[in-house]
């Protein structure tokens, strides 16, 4: 009688632990799908041979890269332009692609209507952006950015290449343009750096102030991949100015400065210590 | 008797030496002429094992300053105290709705005692923790025996996580405390055969004061009320003792009750945004998060243990297990997580492991060749268990929680006006600690689920969007306090510095776009707070009111020389000198007033064309142009 009962308890605990286990594994699961999105694997686009090389560092000019999922570092999409905008914040050229009817299945139309294909300032002077309504193929890297929105949306990010074809062959990137900078060559770590870059064209006779000349900033630790990105316009006088907190882990830095304007463009770089007190 | 009950196999003769050394260990059982080397014996290793408990937890306690939630309960006491000037900071309710003041109410005690000092709430911390220890051994007595007892003691006392919970002005070393000693209770009235009411009262009584701690102390309740369900003792509980039990806890509820019946709405208004707040964490974020405070052999034995008592199920395993089983499942599942949240449950995996252990020992002793070595397996195995957390315990009191904030908030106290300011990046609580330690006005910067204290005491909910994270004190407050001149420092701060290193110092987006504010708003470093010479805390004054300078012409006079016009400026560094210049030509320089803001009135030289920019830039390169203007 006495095993029976035990039997019983043992029975009624076994069962009340498998009944609190499954609902918790129901809960678990309903959480789980309630408060993250499915994933749906998308088809990516191939690389068209033949017409561009693939490069073996996409994201060399590329701020914040981290921020990307890579699905493939070389792709080509065509489509037909339909915006093309300038961000203010980071100088790319932002160039939203309705795309053909058989690229239309890269993109999920529930997160984005079109492609979005974007050009770096180190790569403009060499691109031929397209006007709107026009139809290119544009050669760069795949991604996901998962910063533009929560579930991330699919981008040419950069692109390097683009090619129309009611244009004529663009004319070749110039390197013309003299960059000056003025930079501390010290500072302490978390305090303003503050660089000046003078930029100007010597296409003329005379070198002239290059004014809403695009400069592109990057800041790389010796030795590292660039940690620092930023983006600004000279004003009439030729001049842009950063203003930045070197919160970056004690070192010694580069200083990459890049300027262009149309198919002109130019480089200048310098050294940075940022120390401790 | 009763020791012969506890050592099993105790009959064997042996050596005189092996025997002392045992009996040192606690493995030999005692003679009766050698009970007072017993008693002595029990006393030098509870001595020991508090002593551990007492150094790990009151060692160097101050050696950092508050975190913001430390400095939430810390401000809400001194209130309770009846200092004036935190009130200003600190509302008497919780923003998160997880308590009930009971633990302020103690550290406000203390502070009637000691005054008010960051070390008396850590302290009131300290001791809850050191008390749970002895707490955990009579657990394990009363469920097993002694030696179990000792064990369980051992292991809470060396746990890393749980010292370092015990070292913090939160809430959890009190909950710890009272969740274990209400489950003592458990343990002693259902040992009791429910005969002793006395334990059942003492029981409801702990169980409320654990839910006033912390809200999700009413675990107690849920536990007891499982083991009671799963061993069928439910029935033989009588109407008078539910009665009593009820009658007990309700009346140490009263003060959770009054507090709640004082505002009821604006309870549930904090309760509503609360729930709604989740962690996106992986699965494994608990054992995972254990293991980087205990390493990997505490959290592992803990499992095995569980695992093995799961197949021995005696009463004391039940209880146990269902203390294990709807803690861990509870926080497993419960969306919003914190490091902090397993506290309660760590004395039952060290009860369930010190018994595990035991009972292992004594199945090698009952089987071995050799009985009288085999007798060492215990204490070797709590020595090297408590060998193995001197790494963890010393990288615990190592470690520092958001070291430079008290430093740099002293320096605020000290070099910046009684009305200036402050916004830091805020984790949701960190701007409080800012607010404790210099008495400024500290507002928060970050994404984050919780009502926000304002200086003054208004309490502002967080914009809830349908997804994501609340961006009001990200992308609206901000610019709005630093615009009207409410904030004008800015401080950044980063967790514990590599040394050396080599991580960045920038590494989430919150941190990304504090910096761009201190960029936006021309911050200027005034003083840097270095930990272990690395630093940590950066203190940025506003060097502009606005991020990009705005140029506005008005009054336009046209003459044969050019136009007249009056230039308005805004958004210049404070103080600046402003250059006027008119497609190259230099009109004049002017000075910005404390706002950034400048007036002028400036001759525009012939010709005038829509096309030329109208250009006024500080000294610091913050520029804004103007381009269609027209001679007529």
């Amino acid at each position: 009688m006495s095993l029976r009962l035990h039997l019983l308890r043992r029975r009624r605990l076994i069962g009340l632990l498998a009944a609190v286990g499954l609902a918790t594994l129901g809960a678990g699961l309903l959480l789980q799908a309630t408060q993250s999105h499915i994933l749906i694997p998308m088809p990516m686009p191939g690389w068209q041979a033949g017409v561009t090389e693939c490069r073996r560092d996409a994201f060399a000019h590329v701020p914040m890269p981290d921020s990307l999922d890579v699905v493939t570092a070389c792709a080509t999409v065509s489509g037909t332009v339909r915006r093309v905008k300038v961000d203010p914040v980071k100088l790319e050229v932002d160039i939203l692609v309705e795309p053909d009817r058989d690229n239309a299945n890269y993109i999920d139309p529930r997160v984005q209507r079109f492609i979005i294909v974007k050009v770096v300032p180190t790569d403009q002077p060499s691109v031929t952006i397209p006007q709107v309504d026009e139809h290119a193929s544009f050669f760069g890297a795949w991604v996901i950015d998962r910063r533009a929105s929560a579930t991330g949306t699919r981008e040419l990010y950069p692109a390097w290449l683009i090619r129309t074809s009611a244009q004529a062959p663009a004319a070749p990137a110039r390197n013309i343009l003299g960059l000056k900078l003025s930079a501390p060559a010290s500072v302490e770590v978390g305090s303003p750096l503050r660089m000046s870059i003078s930029v100007r064209s010597s296409s003329a006779r005379d070198a002239r102030p290059l004014s809403e000349g695009r400069v592109y900033f990057e800041l790389q630790p010796l030795p590292g991949t660039v940690t620092r990105w930023a983006a600004t316009l000279t004003d009439t006088f030729g001049i842009a100015t950063f203003n930045l907190a070197s919160l970056e882990v004690p070192g010694t830095y580069t200083i990459w400065i890049h300027a262009s304007k149309g198919r002109d463009y130019g480089t200048v770089q310098a050294v940075v210590q940022i120390r401790r007190r | 008797m009763k020791a012969s009950r506890t050592f099993p196999g105790s009959g064997l003769a042996m050596p005189s030496a092996a025997r002392a050394v045992q009996r040192i260990l606690g493995l030999a059982p005692p003679l009766e002429h050698e009970r007072a080397a017993v008693i002595i014996r029990d006393a030098i290793l509870a001595i020991g094992v508090l002593g551990i408990a007492l150094f790990t937890r009151f060692w160097m306690l101050g050696g950092t300053g508050f975190s913001g939630d430390e400095a939430v309960y810390s401000g809400q006491a001194a209130v309770i105290a009846g200092d004036s000037e935190m009130a200003r900071y600190f509302v008497l309710i919780s923003r998160g709705n997880s308590n009930f003041l009971m633990f302020q109410y103690l550290v406000a005690g203390a502070y009637h005692l000691f005054g008010i000092t960051d070390a008396v709430p850590r302290m009131v911390s300290a001791v809850f923790s050191t008390l749970t220890v002895p707490i955990a051994y009579e657990l394990g007595r009363t469920l097993f025996n002694r030696r179990v007892a000792i064990g369980s003691a051992i292991l809470l006392a060396a746990s890393s996580y749980t010292i370092a919970l015990g070292r913090l002005a939160l809430l959890d070393a009190a909950l710890g405390f009272f969740f274990a000693l209400s489950m003592l209770f458990a343990a002693k009235w259902i040992r009791s055969q429910h005969s002793q009411n006395l334990w059942l009262y003492a029981f409801a009584a702990a169980a409320a004061l654990a839910i006033q701690v912390k809200v999700t102390g009413v675990l107690v309740v849920v536990i007891a009320a499982l083991y009671l369900v799963a061993s069928g003792q439910i029935r033989k509980i009588r109407l008078r003792q539910w009665v009593g039990g009820g009658a007990v806890f309700v009346l140490f509820m009263a003060p959770a009750l009054i507090e709640f019946a004082i505002d009821p709405h604006q309870f549930l208004a904090l309760l509503g945004d609360s729930t709604r707040r989740l962690s996106n964490v992986p699965s494994g974020y608990y054992f995972l998060k254990l293991s980087s405070y205990e390493g990997f052999i505490f959290p592992t034995l803990w499992v095995l243990a569980v695992l093995i008592a799961v197949r021995w199920r005696t009463q004391g395993d039940k209880l146990l297990m269902a203390w294990i089983l709807v803690g861990t499942l509870f926080f497993q599942l419960y969306p919003l997580k914190a490091y902090n949240y397993l506290l309660p449950l760590i004395p039952a995996y060290s009860v369930i492991t010190a018994r595990v252990i035991v009972s292992i020992a004594d199945r090698i002793v009952a089987i071995a060749r050799y009985p009288r070595l085999a007798r060492m397996v215990a204490p070797v195995a709590f020595g090297a268990l408590l060998l193995s957390t001197v790494a963890p315990i010393s990288n615990t009191l190592a470690a520092q929680q958001q070291p430079g904030l008290r430093e740099a908030a002293m320096w605020l106290a000290e070099h910046t006006p009684k009305d200036a300011g402050v916004m830091t990046i805020s984790q949701g609580s960190a701007q409080y600690a800012i607010s404790f330690y210099s008495q400024r006005d500290a507002y928060p910067f970050g994404r984050f689920r919780l009502a926000t204290v304002m200086p003054g005491g208004e309490i502002l909910p967080p914009q809830l969007p349908s997804n994501g994270t609340p961006r009001d004190w990200v992308v609206y407050w901000p610019p709005r306090l630093i615009e009207g001149g409410v904030v004008s420092y800015l401080v950044y701060w980063i967790d514990q510095p590599d040394d050396p290193p080599d991580d960045p110092l920038i590494v989430t987006e919150t941190q990304r776009q504090f910096r761009g504010l201190v960029e936006a708003y021309g911050g200027q470093l005034m003083y840097t707070v270095y930990s272990h010479h690395e630093p940590t805390v950066w203190i940025y004054r506003v060097g502009k009111l606005l991020p990009h300078p705005s140029l506005n012409v008005a009054d336009r006079v046209a003459s044969k020389t050019g136009l007249d016009i009056q230039v308005q400026g805004a958004g210049y560094s404070l103080g600046s000198a402003v250059t006027v210049y008119y497609h190259r030509t230099r009109l004049g320089v002017f000075q910005a007033d404390a706002q950034g803001r400048f007036t002028a009135q400036v001759r525009l030289p012939a010709p005038v064309r829509s096309s030329y920019q109208l250009l006024a830039i500080d000294s610091a390169g913050n520029r804004a142009i103007v381009t269609g203007l027209k001679a007529t």
